[in-house]
């Protein structure tokens, strides 16, 4: 399907099935609130729903780069130490496992009330995938080119920087698309327990105050912002490997 | 029972051979690939090893490179090690399936290394892949260029720092048979410009017959030597000579001393 329409397309069936659902089975506006009074309170609340969405996505940004910047130094650590490696795969399995909610109060007791529990949460649900698929990305490159950068003499460097790690970005473009979309909620989540402004909190006020309207503004913004961060991971994708997507010529 | 070939160095070589195979076994876990291969091949000469698949052809050719180290014996190229002649950077190797890195283009990938080799007397590479006949295929990834085209970019990049010994195994191996045979021809016209000391490994014996001066034939594993055939044919061995009376003799002869090897 042309993209051009898609978008479209999907807010007018969405617009169809939320009036349906609405009409079919009668619910309250509390539950369900016709999307005009939705719209109306985004219109009235644009400044605070501007604000908190700013700080969900400095929450959200900031924890995503540096779960990047870990993953990134811990894949290529993994590749040269076989033994940090043995060490350090368990913790890694551990923290992925880990449920968000036994984690935040450890964070919320450590670190009090500051963007750093915040910040960490992001951090911690983020940097798997992105580890994930860079050290796959290491691991699956072809032996045979390999082998012949090793008759060439190749240093280390040399091999990580003109084979292992262009074999990886794929892989890393790849993670991306899960990771920086899990970077937004996760930001709301951790609003959810540790924060009195964001996304986060406004959704926790809005069920605390039986506010229909404002909890389906909220969802909508979040929503927005994740198909906003697939968005860019896709464009950041072609940016990353342009040669899986040239038409014949490098442009 | 196998004779072990010690080869003679060609005419008219320095007295130091290109590259010295002396007793050479490779073992893996108690598992016996090759077993006392001696071999010279000499100074700009084009020698062709063949044998059944699984004999340790290959085996043979990464120990050549420096990327395994024989169980015992020794080999040097121009009387250094492997690994020294290496980090001289003077081998090049071209395997069967092309080794190119797919996020460079063609050029870029030729011109990779002489990137890495630092070579101060390599090649130009735009000249060299025009050479090879790639001219419109520079800016082309590896994805988008025919098995054949990838073949020859391997070839370049194999070339273009100018090493002392070229080392190719099977490299027209994973091609259908109408490319193989251009490409077998289009390979001879260049390496005979440039008299590079080059070993080929292939399951072939037309293409061993067409590209060498001489040929090893490999017995199954253990593999050994089990038979060096002269090849005296006209440097340029075109069409016409392929269909000689001699050439066809020497395949004659080679097939002969394969099924040797490999019944014995």
């Amino acid at each position: 399907m042309n993209s051009r329409i898609a978008a479209p397309l999907f807010v007018i069936s969405a617009l169809i099935i939320w009036y349906g659902v609405r009409w079919i089975g009668h619910l309250a506006p509390t539950v369900l609130p016709p999307p005009e009074l939705v719209l109306s309170l985004m219109i009235q609340e644009w400044r605070s729903l501007l604000w908190n969405t700013s700080v969900t996505l400095a929450t959200a940004i900031t924890g995503y780069f540096f779960a990047n910047v870990i993953a990134i130094l811990l894949a290529i650590a993994f590749l040269y130490f076989d033994l940090l490696k043995s060490l350090a795969t368990p913790w890694v399995v551990v923290l992925k496992n880990l449920p968000i909610v036994s984690v935040a109060s450890l964070l919320i007791i450590t670190f009090g009330d500051s963007p750093m529990p915040r910040i960490l949460v992001v951090v911690l649900i983020c940097f798997h995938p992105l580890l994930a698929n860079l050290m796959k990305g290491f691991e699956q490159v072809d032996p045979n080119l390999i082998a012949r950068f090793q008759t060439l003499h190749a240093s280390r460097f040399q091999l990580f920087r003109y084979v292992l790690w262009p074999n990886a970005l794929p892989y890393y473009a790849a993670a991306h698309e899960v990771a920086f979309t899990s970077s937004i909620v996760a930001a709301v989540l951790a609003e959810f327990f540790f924060s009195r402004q964001g996304l986060g909190f406004v959704l926790t006020q809005a069920m605390n105050d039986y506010r229909g309207d404002r909890l389906w503004a909220t969802n909508i913004i979040i929503a927005t912002l994740s198909a906003a961060a697939l968005s860019i991971s896709v464009l950041a994708e072609r940016l990353l490997i342009p040669w899986q997507h040239s038409n014949g010529k490098k442009r | 029972m196998f004779k072990h070939f010690s080869s003679m160095p060609a005419i008219g070589t320095d007295s130091i051979p290109a590259l010295n195979v002396a007793s050479v076994s490779k073992e893996y876990a108690d598992n016996s690939v090759i077993e006392g291969i001696n071999l010279s091949v000499g100074k700009g000469e084009f020698v062709a090893l063949i044998g059944a698949s699984g004999c340790g052809k290959t085996t043979l050719l990464r120990m050549c490179a420096g990327l395994e180290e024989p169980t015992s014996g020794s080999i040097e190229i121009f009387g250094k090690r492997p690994a020294s002649a290496t980090s001289a950077h003077e081998i090049g190797v071209a395997f069967q399936r092309p080794a190119l890195v797919p996020s460079r283009t063609a050029l870029e990938n030729v011109r990779l290394t002489l990137k890495i080799t630092a070579a101060k007397s390599g090649m130009d590479p735009l000249a060299l892949l025009t050479n090879f006949g790639l001219a419109d295929a520079i800016d082309r990834y590896p994805h988008q260029l025919s098995g054949g085209m990838q073949q020859r970019v391997n070839i370049a990049c194999a070339i273009v720092h100018q090493p002392a010994l070229l080392l190719l195994d099977e490299p027209f191996g994973a091609l259908d048979e109408i490319t193989r045979e251009r490409l077998v021809d289009w390979l001879a016209g260049i390496l005979r410009e440039s008299s590079r000391t080059t070993l080929l490994v292939t399951h072939s014996v037309e293409e061993a017959i067409t590209l060498s001066s001489r040929i090893f034939v490999m017995s199954r594993r253990p593999g050994r030597i089990a038979a060096e055939i002269k090849v005296t044919l006209p440097p340029v061995r075109d069409f016409a000579v392929r269909q000689s009376e001699r050439f066809l003799e020497l395949v004659r002869q080679t097939r002969d001393a394969l099924h040797a090897a490999i019944v014995d």
